[in-house]
């Protein structure tokens, strides 16, 4: 695998938007995506016109659930554009950076947009919209609707936390210190849907869901759009906007794609485990240097994965680290005494955006402008992105 | 009135308070209360949470617990029926788990129009004074072993 990194620093993210996060916002995906999107050129400093890639979420062009590209350039009124792509997660990101080192486009659009399914609550339930969307898409090589049977159930991220806890002799609290921490980073953003702090007996004796996992091991599903406005380095120069620079990134996929348990060989060759070491050979900004990290926490198991895959500790040694590194007053992870973890709630406490917001909080932080929850001097971040099996992605970002 | 019922109340998607919001009012909690019922929330917030929220709406209820340990209540608390509204499977679930009836909002709240809900209350109060004056059953209200129904 290539250890070039001829992108170094040559890509920037110059503009970043987001639509509230709450669990019924009664709108579209396309709705809240050009929400987002709007704020985000309006926060890049540019005109929309110069918009020549746009990257959509979702799994399909014509798949209505979703703030897809053609929906977002007929939205936003945008007359022409040279690139074009969907993308789950964050790897949208990834994507637009590689497209604009290559020169398929000058300024790109990430956009991704996300809404409960028809079936994943009452009130989602009640919107003919989502119901008719979430059978639109059945057999039309979508997974249908995602309340009803949705690949990343929680039993195979279940069946690899029992593994993990059985073979390097670690208790469920490892994973708790994820959710506790991510907890109380998130009672200082206003923007998180769940606010209050919870102790690890919360989290401890939370309904299970799957053992020996239980409610607060997971994201936590929300209606809400993320968008991010990329350009080359160059041009993030001549815009008003502060750029956060791109400094090293890749994609990681293990041998086995397919979200089955026993597709997996081990804890230590799962995707992370292909991007983590790859990253830091493209980087010149190692582990030790992070101010802020922001472990991809879909689940709690695949955060502590990503911790341990970043080479922060070793496989298995999560725990202890964990314990090393937390701060009891502050009921937060300090990982090697200094880098703070998922400073805006995550996945789990924020809302799910497919890890979209870990790269809003760093653009933020390394701006300076994230407030009462800012990290003093913070000029490096590590956003990992990407479950077990797909779309993972490693992405180490930096201030000027 | 010789009947006592428990009744638990889901959260979200289940009370108005509730994010999202359901579709019973606090009223009905309330008139629940009125006629001296046991009354709080079985909810997957935590109980720090579920504390906060009838904190925020000013109402003290008998209970707060996690959803899938509503089974508790029926060693905590002496009633003659245990009721729990929600409004989802994992709620009916767990109710039936537990020995509760579960009522579901979403469907009951069909059957009611307007303040019909707090008539509802009443109606369910009339029915179970019968139906305990039938059985012959009069507990007392309170927590069970405690002073209020060691005698009960």
């Amino acid at each position: 695998m290539s250890d070039r990194n001829p992108m170094k620093d040559a890509v920037a993210i110059v503009g970043v938007g987001a639509t509230p996060y709450a669990r019924d916002l009664g709108r579209t995906p396309i709705d809240l995506g050009l929400e987002a999107a709007t704020k985000a050129i309006e926060d890049a400093g540019i005109g929309k016109a110069e918009i020549d890639g746009i990257c959509g979420g979702g799994w399909r062009t014509e798949f209505t659930r979703d703030a897809n590209f053609l929906a977002l350039q007929e939205g936003l009124g945008i007359e022409s554009c040279a690139w074009q792509t969907q993308a789950r997660l964050g790897s949208g990101v990834l994507h637009a950076a590689h497209a604009l080192f290559s020169g398929a486009c000058d300024v790109a659009l990430v956009v991704q947009a996300y809404q409960l399914d028809s079936r994943m609550s009452q009130s989602a339930g009640k919107d003919p919209y989502r119901v008719r969307a979430s059978e639109w898409g059945k057999g039309r090589g979508s997974m249908g609707t995602t309340g009803e049977r949705w690949f990343h159930n929680a039993e195979n991220t279940s069946a690899w936390a029992n593994r993990y806890m059985h073979e390097y002799d670690v208790p469920r609290d490892v994973f708790g210190m994820i959710a506790v921490n991510n907890r109380s980073n998130a009672s200082r953003n206003d923007e998180a849907v769940l606010r209050t702090p919870i102790t690890m007996e919360d989290y401890l004796t939370a309904r299970p869901v799957r053992a020996p996992l239980g409610r607060l091991d997971f994201d936590f599903r929300v209606d809400c759009a993320e968008a991010m406005v990329l350009t080359t380095s160059a041009k993030a120069k001549t815009l008003p906007s502060i750029p956060v620079f791109i400094h090293a990134a890749t994609f990681g996929q293990s041998a086995h794609g397919c979200e089955r348990y026993e597709n997996g060989r081990s804890w230590t060759e799962l995707s992370p485990w292909i991007a983590m070491p790859l990253l830091w050979r493209k980087s010149d900004i190692h582990v030790n240097d992070l101010d802020i990290c922001f472990p991809y926490d879909g689940a709690s198991p695949v955060a502590v994965n990503h911790v341990e895959a970043a080479g922060f500790c070793d496989a298995g040694g999560a725990w202890a680290f964990f314990q090393e590194a937390w701060d009891a007053d502050d009921q937060r992870l300090k990982l090697n005494g200094k880098t703070f973890v998922t400073t805006n709630g995550g996945s789990m406490s924020h809302g799910e955006s497919g890890g979209m917001n870990s790269f809003r909080e760093s653009v933020t932080q390394l701006r300076g402008k994230a407030g009462e929850r800012q990290v003093a001097h913070a000029q490096t971040a590590l956003v990992t992105m990407g479950s077990f099996y797909h779309d993972t992605v490693g992405v180490v970002l930096r201030s000027d | 009135m010789c009947s006592q019922i428990l009744i638990s109340f889901d959260i979200d998607g289940t009370l108005q308070s509730g994010n999202p919001a359901g579709p019973i009012p606090l009223a009905v909690v309330r008139r629940a209360q009125s006629y001296g019922w046991i009354v709080g929330s079985c909810s997957d917030r935590t109980l720090r949470e579920q504390r906060d929220m009838w904190t925020a709406e000013e109402i003290v209820v008998d209970f707060v617990c996690a959803k899938h340990n509503l089974g508790e209540l029926r060693q905590k608390f002496v009633a003659t029926s245990f009721i729990h509204i929600g409004d989802t499977r994992v709620d009916q679930h767990f109710a039936e788990q537990a020995g509760f009836e579960y009522v579901d909002a979403a469907a009951a709240v069909k059957a009611q129009e307007g303040d019909a809900w707090v008539s509802w209350v009443d109606t369910l109060a009339g029915e179970r004074t019968k139906m305990a004056e039938g059985n012959g059953l009069c507990p007392r209200r309170g927590r069970a072993g405690s002073d209020e129904t060691r005698d009960g």
